[in-house]
Formats: C-alpha cells, structure tokens, sequence
C-alpha cells in the first residue's frame, strides 16, 4: 500500500499552517478593535488623569504598560479562547489528523495572532505616545522583544485554552492571569508604588521584564540584554517541548 | 447476545485485539476484538453512547486502550501516530472544524500540508470542489455553511491527496436526503479503491452502502457481519405494530415487551413464535395487527436494548 506524499518541507507545513489560522481574521477583527487598541487607549487617558502630574518616567510606564496590555489581549488571551474553540470544535483533531506536530500547530497559531496583532498594538503606541507627548528614539530591538515574548505567552495560552472546559472558562482564565502578569513587576506602575508580592512575583514575570526592556527600546534607544533574550526563548522552548510531548489534547 | 464470527480476513488493514478503554468509572469499550479488512465498507454501528467514537479514535490513533491493541497494516498503533497520517484521512464528528478558511483555502492548504505541489494543490481543489458538487461556495468562509455543506466540505477536505484509508465519523449527519444520495453515490465509486470505515448511528442508510458491520451497544461488541447477517443474526424478527388491543390483551403484549407508545398503539420486536401469539389475538378480535420483516435498523435498536 502506497502512502501519500509527505511534505519533507518544513516551511511548506508551517507557510500554510500560518496562513490557514490567518484566517481568523475574519471573526477577530472586531474584538480586535476593542480589546486590542479602544480598551488600552482608554486607559492611557485614565491613567494619564488618575496619576497627573506624571514624570517622563511616569508617562513611560503608562505608554509601554497599555502596550503590554493590548499585547497581552490580542496574543494571551485570544490565543486561549481560541484553542478552547479549537478543542470543542474538533479543529484540533482536523490538525492532529494531518502529517504536521503539535508544535507547529501552536507556532502557526502564535505566529498568526502575533501578525494580527501587530496592528492594534501599533495604533495604541501612536495613540500613547502622542496623548502623553513622548519623545520617541526607537531601537531595531522592540520588536525582538515583543516576537520574544509572545513565545512563552501563547504556549501557556495554549496550555489554558486546551485544559479549559470551555471557551468561556478559558478567556476567563486568561483575563485573570492577564491582570497578574500586568500588576506583578513594574510594567505600568513604578516599583515603590506596588505591594512587595507583586515585586516579587514581578521578577518571574517575563512581560515585567518585557516592559523594561521595551522602554529602554521605544523611549532610549537601548539595546535589549542578550540574556533576556536567550532565557525568554528557553522558557519558550521548555513550554513548546512540555506542550508536544506531555499534553493530552484528544483524551 | 452471541457475537457472531468476524470474516476471516487474511489481509487484514485494522485488527482490533481486546481493546479496552474506561473514563473515569464509565467503561467505553470492553474487550472489543475485530479485523476490517482491505476495500472492505465497513460500518461501526450503534446507539448514542455505544462507544463508537471511541473505537475510531483508537483506529486512527489519537487515543491509546487501557487493554488491548489495535494494528494497522500488522503495526502497533500508539498515539500520535504520525505514520498513519499519510495513508488514512479522518473526518471527526465535530462539523465546526475549518477556522474561517474559505472551501478553497480549506482544500488547499491542507493538500499542501499533505505533500502536494502548488498546482497539484490547487488541481485537487477544483477537482473536489466539483466532486462533491460545492465549487459555487468556493470562496465561500467555511463557518457560513450549512450543516449539509460543511460535512460534504469535511469529506472533501478528508479525500485531499486520495488516502488509502477513509475514516468517518458520522459524515451524513444533519444531510438532508439530496446530500444524504450524493455521499452514498460518490462513496460507493470511491468503494472501488479505498477502504471505508464509516461511524454512525443512521443504520437504514448505511446499510446500502456497507459490505460489513461491527454493531456496539454499551462500549461491548453485539454483532458483526455483514448487513444481511447482522438482520439473520437473531433469528427472524417481525416489527410489529398492534391497534385496538383490549384489556386483557395488554397483558400478553406486556409480556411479549412490545412497548406502548400511545393510549392504544403498541410497538415491538417479536420472533416467529410470538407472533403467531399476536396472529391468534387478532383471530380472537382482541387487536388490530400489522407486522413486517424486521429492517437492519429494527434488529439493531433490538440488539442494542
């Protein structure tokens, strides 16, 4: 009995992998609109008047921090509900019954919520950065930082979206988690302004670390710490092996 | 219930050895043991519950037994199972399954994932868009379809790089009786040069369509063969329909487990025997009598209860 061709092209896979959860497009967009830039904005503007008078460091932290935040919606918590989908809507089984791993799945995934991301996260830095009057001296690196981090981000969104029940625990999950990673570290607020178990937590917190370095990158035109990079993409390969090997996604 | 023997297939494709599997304390399949054999249309049967999903996700191997084994082409098959993708296409039951791709994305994509080239992809597309006679929905986003269309877009999309194996899971769900033909013509041609495991539940329209059948009630194995000797094996059974029964009637239909389903309208499977029993009644002018040979779908709603 003959087998059908397998593609021996990894890129072939994962090229239409990405394209095929591209399509998502289609029923995101709006949500996208909402959480991904109106929701952030408005909190600049609430935050800008809740903290007024604010320092550049202070304004900073607001711009970079609803960044993260519109990141956080349209990459963590959007990949959660949509694997949640995935799993009770037997699309997972559709991939699982195709010549392609677990893992390119869920870099198809990321890599297709990071691109439609990219543009709310994109209109709420503008927004940000003009409301708060920010001088702007960007380094090549932010986007290294947030293509990092997305990494780690979306394997535990993954993870949530998979053992969930359903979609709704899933994104329910996700938001609470979501607030965690914003308000443990210094992502929005200065350090001396949140609890001491938040600054702790904050140091395992890979979007705290994100923040720091991505204003360095927006605001100073620093470069990002190799080590950051490299420890990020560990986790991130820890969590992409644990997933493929250890995951029950079919039961 | 006695099981009847399997044929005894010396090309065997699927041979399923004791296979057991629980949730939790629900036991799903107890001690299943049978072979489909190659270009074989086999049928795996059954009520709500009897386990059939699961025996087919031990088939295309996304599920493991907790006893038991199930081989494929003589080999083990164990989760994930990768092997297999390139000779079995799988279509799971779940209908909402395709994101937002258009039917031709869909097609496609999942032709290039399968090893295609560009234009062998995009040729395979076409060619099954016409097939399954869905090329006016092309650009159609999947999540708009109808029911009827998104199963007949599944199958296409499951016939992508023509499998040597097709596994299906409930395809004609929510067809109506056009789509229901159309599945039945293109799988009956498709017959000639694949094999076909077909999951459902719908006995009177799989039965025109399969060689053989494993029937399962209860996550246990009830029957197997094919259609006509699943119906044969439990003797000559007669569905019976009794009207007008009077009082002390009742008590012999009762007895006879026919079940009633309106104030004076009784329903039932019964053998030879005992419908002679009803034929007296009805000499006796205690009730009103109709009965006919058994379908296959009669005799599995009987074998399963």
């Amino acid at each position: 009995m003959a087998s059908l061709r397998e593609s021996k092209h990894l890129p072939s896979k994962l090229s239409s992998l990405y394209l095929m959860e591209l399509t998502n497009w289609r029923w995101s967009w709006r949500s996208m609109i909402v959480l991904g830039a109106v929701s952030p904005i408005a909190s600049v503007v609430f935050l800008a008047a809740a903290f007024h008078p604010l320092s550049l460091d202070d304004r900073q932290r607001i711009a970079v921090g609803v960044l993260m935040l519109a990141f956080l919606f349209e990459n963590f918590h959007r990949v959660a509900g949509h694997y949640a989908f995935m799993r009770h809507h037997g699309t997972l089984e559709y991939y699982e019954s195709l010549p392609v791993d677990r893992w390119m799945v869920l870099a198809a995934v990321m890599a297709s919520f990071f691109t439609l991301s990219l543009l709310p996260i994109t209109a709420t830095f503008i927004a940000a950065t003009v409301y708060l009057n920010l001088p702007l001296v960007v380094a090549p690196e932010a986007m290294l930082v947030l293509m990092v981090v997305a990494l780690p981000i979306s394997a535990m969104a993954a993870a949530i979206g998979v053992l969930a029940r359903s979609g709704s625990e899933a994104t329910s999950i996700a938001t609470v988690v979501t607030i965690g990673l914003v308000s443990s570290g210094s992502v929005i607020l200065r350090e001396q302004a949140i609890p001491g178990v938040l600054r702790t937590l904050g140091e395992v917190n890979p979007i705290s670390h994100a923040a720091g370095y991505l204003r360095g990158a927006l605001y100073k035109g620093q470069a990002v710490d190799p080590i950051f990079v490299m420890s990020t993409l560990a986790m991130a390969i820890i969590l992409f092996v644990w997933l493929e090997r250890h995951l029950e996604l079919f039961g | 219930m006695a099981v009847m023997e399997g044929a005894a297939h010396q090309s065997a494709l699927f041979e399923i050895c004791g296979l057991t599997k629980s949730f939790d304390r629900h036991r799903a399949l107890s001690n299943v043991s049978f072979a489909i054999g190659k270009r074989e249309v086999f049928g795996i049967l059954g009520p709500n519950g009897a386990g059939k999903t699961t025996l087919v996700r031990h088939l295309v191997g996304f599920s493991t037994g907790d006893s038991g084994r199930v081989y494929f082409l003589g080999r083990s098959i164990a989760p994930p199972a990768r092997w297999m993708r390139g000779y079995v296409g799988y279509m799971p039951q779940a209908a909402a399954a395709l994101n937002h791709m258009t039917c031709e994305q869909a097609l496609y994509y999942t032709a290039r994932i399968r090893g295609l080239t560009r234009a062998e992809a995009q040729h395979a597309a076409d060619r099954l868009l016409d097939l399954w006679e869905i090329a006016d929905r092309r650009r159609s986003d999947s999540a708009t379809l109808s029911g009827g269309e998104t199963r007949l877009l599944r199958l296409a999309v499951t016939m992508i790089g023509d499998p040597n194996v097709l596994v299906l899971d409930e395809p004609t769900a929510h067809m109506d009786a056009r789509y229901r033909r159309r599945v039945h013509r293109i799988l009956a041609e498709l017959s000639k040069t694949t094999t076909i495991v077909i999951v459902t539940h719908d006995v009177r329209e799989a039965s025109s369509i399969l060689d053989r059948a494993v029937l399962l009630s209860g996550g246990r194995l009830q029957a197997i063969g094919s259609p006509k000797q699943l119906r044969d094996s439990v003797g000559p059974l007669f569905a019976v329909h009794a009207t007008s029964v009077e009082s002390q009637a009742q008590d012999v239909l009762e007895l006879l487990e026919l079940r009633q389903i309106d104030e004076d309208q009784w329903n039932g499977l019964v053998d030879e025997r005992d419908l002679e029993r009803l034929r007296q009644l009805q000499a006796d002018g205690r009730l009103s009598l109709t009965s006919t040979p058994a379908t296959l779908e009669e005799v599995t709603v009987g074998l399963a209860s």
